[in-house]
């Protein structure tokens, strides 16, 4: 069951609110429940922590005289990652770009009319659900990284490679999808990560589960996506040498 | 004369040279003098120069040397002030933390300075002081003298360049390349004219003629350094006018549009209202609440886009920040570009990151944008967000296709053609350089998202 919270201070809004996506849950017949209703932010920090993650957070924007809306969410953030944010606004110009890019909240929803706010809300909810039923359990190992305050659990099997970029120690990671250039060395990672990892290059540490051919002649290594990576002389002769030992 | 006396009256002139170099090149540079480095310099001065003089001492005692005395001076006024100033430069860079090229130039013209002080007026003390009997007071009027007016002649020149505050200009002599190295050789060639005139006219006979001619130059040299530094401010206030006025342009278009479309809404709002009258004394409780439902969200739609932009600037409080942003949304106006500024909070600039790296790589990211978004209904979103421990921005854009990442991170990859990818290497150039920087690339509903992440200083 996933836990969805309701967090407005304005008491008759958040009634509604709860209204609504009771009805929408049975409706969907989704795992979803039971709805919990704060009325200040700490009141939600402290629910938060009493059940399980990831859970569904419908927010109001501002709390006047407390934290903000997105200071909330954050907060939410470092304890629940891959939650699920929704606000709620009373206008239409809300920065939401802003809270999608930043804390990846899922939509915003505005307050008045009940009918538009069941369709919003119902879109919200089944929003949910697919992203829940295609987000298959991830048994694998996690990567962390360290980014300012917060630290990303990386899947192990959507990394391609390291590069180091050779000014200052830094690093670009490349997953499916994403590219992330930030301070660290490929010693610390290669030590992490251990053995499911190839040092092919001074400068590349590959995936080996994500690798195609290893081209000798070309020196270089083809990952399963087509992009290669140069191979060393050293990594090619330890490459050979295991395979020399493997054949016996 | 004992020796340990020569050896005293070298030092002491070494010792009052090298303060007076260090006080003319801060004073050129408009810092204030501070002690530790001083003194770090002075001793530097006198161990490299007292290294210097035993070599040719050696030299000349071991092999006879002495015809070659003129090369020795020429090569020791122009390679070894060289040096010299070059250590005064980096000594500047680390305690005053001025820029490398500007303090050479100023350790140059610094050198130009005492040396024709202390020139002149040795040859002067050497011509008219009478002949003593005492050797002590002779070396006393022709060596202590015009080393020790050297102390005061520098602070004199100082008081006057701080007076005039000379530094503003000598550092817009810097703001172009060309012309910070037309300065650099120009102060290199003062330094080494004496030692050059020298070398050619070995015999000159010094004279009132002679010294005046050279105080002379001092003057001329640095009216032609304040005429071309004056006029290097000038154009550079001229330039960041205009810009100015192209900012306010754009802001100027921004607000005709704004009122452009408040008259058509107003226009719009009249013939609803005459509806809605109609339908309220009727007595259609349903209609009026079918017509709020529907007006409710106009407002936003139509105004929300503009009003937006307008707050999101005003949050901008650096300056050069602002323009460029002005300036792109203006573009993206003109080249039917959907475009959207969030910025949330006021944005200072206190980020790890140089203004100008800051402005390049913003540059660049929204420029990339602008050029892959699609022809038709292209859209792009600049989202600037201040945090207590660092400035999130994002630039996104849709695409037609979506672009390939394990390419761009390729050197020169670009959509457009050959030759136009070099905005993103020098953007990976400016992240790797700035510690701490965080930058992330990928795709989200539909959107290509680059996300820059700064600490705050």
């Amino acid at each position: 069951m996933i836990p969805i919270y309701i967090c407005d201070d304005e008491k008759p809004v958040a009634d509604r609110l709860e209204h609504i996506i009771s009805n929408q849950i049975t409706i969907l017949n989704g795992d979803m429940g039971p709805v919990r209703e704060a009325d200040t932010p700490e009141r939600l920090l402290d629910l938060q922590t009493k059940d399980t993650i990831p859970a569904v957070y419908f927010l109001d924007i501002d709390f006047p005289g407390r934290m903000s809306g997105l200071e909330l969410a954050q907060k939410l953030r470092l304890h629940d990652p891959r939650g699920f944010i929704v606000f709620i606004t009373a206008h239409h110009d809300l920065a939401f770009e802003t809270f999608r890019l930043r804390l990846e909240a899922l939509d915003y929803i505005v307050k008045g009319d009940y009918n538009a706010m069941a369709v919003r809300v119902r879109e919200c909810l089944t929003s949910i659900q697919q992203r829940l039923a295609s987000e298959q359990p991830k048994h694998g190992r996690y990567c962390t990284i360290r980014l300012f305050d917060t630290i990303r659990h990386i899947p192990v099997e959507t990394i391609l490679y390291f590069e180091a970029l050779g000014f200052k120690h830094t690093l670009c990671l490349h997953l499916d999808n994403e590219l992330l250039e930030f301070n660290s060395s490929l010693e610390h990672f290669a030590e992490e990560l251990g053995e499911d990892f190839w040092r092919c290059h001074r400068g590349f540490l590959v995936n080996r589960s994500r690798i195609r051919t290893v081209d000798l002649k070309c020196q270089a290594v083809i990952l399963d996506n087509g992009t290669e990576c140069p191979l060393s002389r050293r990594a090619k002769t330890e490459y050979n040498a295991q395979r020399k030992r493997d054949a016996k | 004369m004992p020796l340990s006396f020569r050896l005293f009256s070298v030092g002491f002139s070494l010792v009052c040279f090298g303060v007076g170099l260090y006080a003319l090149a801060s004073g050129i540079l408009g810092k204030k003098m501070k002690i530790l480095p001083c003194l770090i310099y002075t001793i530097y001065y006198l161990l490299g120069n007292a290294l210097i003089l035993a070599g040719m001492v050696k030299a000349y005692m071991q092999a006879d040397a002495y015809e070659y005395e003129n090369v020795f001076n020429l090569l020791n006024g122009t390679i070894g002030n060289l040096l010299h100033s070059t250590v005064l430069a980096l000594v500047l860079r680390r305690f005053l933390r001025t820029d490398f090229w500007q303090g050479l130039a100023a350790s140059f013209l610094g050198n130009f300075i005492a040396y024709t002080a202390n020139s002149v007026l040795q040859e002067a003390t050497s011509y008219y002081s009478p002949i003593f009997g005492g050797m002590y007071l002779y070396t006393f009027i022709t060596i202590f003298i015009p080393y020790l007016a050297v102390l005061p002649i520098a602070a004199i020149v100082v008081w006057i360049l701080r007076k005039s505050s000379f530094y503003r200009y000598f550092s817009h002599l810097f703001s172009r390349r060309s012309w910070a190295a037309g300065t650099l050789l120009f102060s290199f060639l003062l330094m080494c004219v004496w030692q050059v005139l020298n070398w050619l006219y070995p015999d000159t006979e010094p004279g009132v003629g002679y010294s005046i001619f050279f105080f002379a130059l001092i003057v001329a040299a640095l009216f032609w350094v304040q005429f071309l530094a004056m006029y290097a401010a000038g154009q550079d206030k001229i330039r960041a006018q205009e810009e100015t006025i192209a900012q306010n342009q754009a802001h100027m278009e921004l607000l005709e549009e704004l009122q452009q479309e408040i008259r058509a809404f107003r226009h719009d709002f009249a013939n609803l209202f005459s509806g809605l009258t109609l339908q309220a004394q009727e007595g259609d409780l349903a209609g009026i609440q079918e017509f709020m439902r529907k007006t409710s969200s106009y407002f936003d739609e139509k105004l929300g886009q503009e009003i937006q932009q307008m707050d999101g600037l005003n949050h901008i409080t650096l300056y050069p920040l602002r323009s460029l942003l002005t300036a792109k949304l203006a573009d993206m106006r003109k080249r039917e570009i959907h475009s959207a500024l969030e910025v949330l909070y006021p944005v200072d600039s206190k980020v790890m990151m140089e203004t100008e790296d800051l402005l390049r790589s913003l540059g660049i990211l929204i420029d990339n944008a602008m050029e892959a978004a699609p022809q038709m209904a292209g859209t792009v979103r600049i989202v600037l967000l201040q945090e207590e421990k660092e400035l999130y921005i994002a630039v996104s854009n849709n695409y037609d296709r979506a672009p390939e990442l394990s390419a761009l991170s390729q050197k020169g990859y670009t959509t457009k053609g050959k030759g136009r990818g070099t905005g993103l290497t020098s953007y990976r150039r400016i992240v790797s350089r700035c510690k701490g920087c965080v930058a992330r690339t990928y795709l989200k509903d539909g959107y290509f998202v680059q996300e820059l992440r700064l600490p705050a200083a």
